[in-house]
């Protein structure tokens, strides 16, 4: 919002955070700013939305829930072609695997409050950019607006930081165990896992994070009712049902009744987000442990 | 102002040490004292580094960007 002024068309990614996608839907429509939201694993879509009057592309890293992997190269190139703006929300890949900067975006941005911090006891984001003038409008905004943060919460993401290295190399390592012995089960539908050879953007992937995974993994039950996802969670002993990632704790999340409750439902079916779609952010635990409690309750439905 | 019994409204501030935290203190100061309005000037104009009001900036939120920004290669 710092960069955007009336008349200006933003692209932002089909898939963003609910409320990211409402700031999209209702205050910047308000505003005089029009969005044309496009799928970001594919670069034709996005220069397809192209517009004469777009300032900014907006996009994550990898996309919630699907965990689809954007097509950050050549987006990249196509922005810098046009002259518009490439902003990335790193939340779900991390600098760890992945640094936008390095691959022409002009901005990032992160919910510290996830993987970075990783304690759930913080509530900050972080927002950087390439270019120090337009770093130094958007601090000029921050400070306008009041978004400023708390010096305790800094306090605390810094200590969480310490870690930050270390938790991401464990939970990244334990997702993909955990992703395969889902992909076994005869009760799942499906596993979404970027680094998985059956993921539609794992070429992307590779690219992109090299031998680095992420903590994120999405499945759908075989059964794809409220009813089977209501059993699950019931069933599922020890994790946490909560709409959060990025806890040291393995946590659980069913987006049709919580991220993307506001997404219209053409929209989610079209996304393949049914009520057995979860979202798993896998924390710390030992593999073992994390397995054996997804299995239990798996074999109960 | 000379500190007596009866006034506790002032802060003493951190005791003197010749050595150092290993941990970066906490500090919820919602505003910074300079000594004079050209201090402040010159703050404010870059010509000596300091805090002003916490809005603005705050070492917390300064060691925390520090950080990520180099996370981000920024």
């Amino acid at each position: 919002m710092a960069t955007l002024s009336r008349g200006d068309h933003i692209i932002a990614g089909d898939q963003l955070y609910g409320r990211s996608l409402r700031l999209m839907h209702e205050e910047l429509p308000r505003l005089g700013i029009s969005v044309t939201l496009a799928n970001a694993s594919s670069s034709q879509d996005v220069a397809r939305a192209i517009n004469p009057n777009t300032k900014m592309v907006l996009i994550e890293g990898i996309s919630n829930p699907t965990l689809r992997v954007a097509d950050l190269n050549e987006i990249s190139a196509i922005c810098k072609d046009a002259g518009i703006l490439l902003a990335v929300d790193n939340t779900f890949t991390t600098p760890k695997a992945f640094q936008p900067l390095k691959h022409g975006a002009d901005i990032v941005i992160h919910s510290v409050t996830k993987l970075l911090a990783r304690h759930s006891d913080v509530t900050l984001g972080y927002v950087v950019a390439k270019d120090p003038a337009l770093n130094k409008r958007i601090y000029d905004f921050a400070v306008t607006t009041g978004l400023t943060a708390s010096p305790f919460d800094c306090w605390l993401a810094e200590r969480g930081l310490l870690t930050f290295d270390l938790r991401f190399e464990k939970a990244q390592k334990t997702a993909e165990e955990l992703a395969d012995a889902l992909a076994a089960h005869p009760n799942i539908a499906r596993v979404l896992y970027p680094m998985r050879a059956d993921h539609p953007d794992q070429d992307l992937a590779r690219t992109h994070f090299a031998s680095n995974g992420c903590n994120m993994v999405s499945f759908e039950l075989a059964t794809k009712t409220r009813a089977a996802a209501n059993q699950f969670t019931q069933c599922l002993d020890g994790i946490a049902f909560a709409p959060t990632l990025g806890d040291v704790g393995t946590t659980l999340s069913h987006p049709v009744s919580s991220s993307h409750r506001s997404m219209e439902a053409s929209d989610r079916d079209r996304n393949g987000i049914s009520e057995g779609f979860f979202r798993i952010s896998v924390g710390l635990e030992a593999s073992e442990e994390l397995i054996s409690a997804f299995k239990k309750a798996l074999d109960q439905l | 102002m000379k500190r007596d019994a009866t006034t506790f409204i002032r802060p003493v501030g951190f005791p003197k040490s010749a050595s150092r935290p290993v941990v970066t203190p906490l500090s919820p100061s919602v505003v910074y004292a300079s000594d004079s309005p050209d201090m402040l000037d010159d703050q404010y104009d870059g010509k000596l580094s300091g805090f002003t009001y916490a809005r603005e900036g705050h070492p917390n939120g300064q060691a925390l960007s520090q950080i990520l920004d180099r996370l981000e290669a920024a």
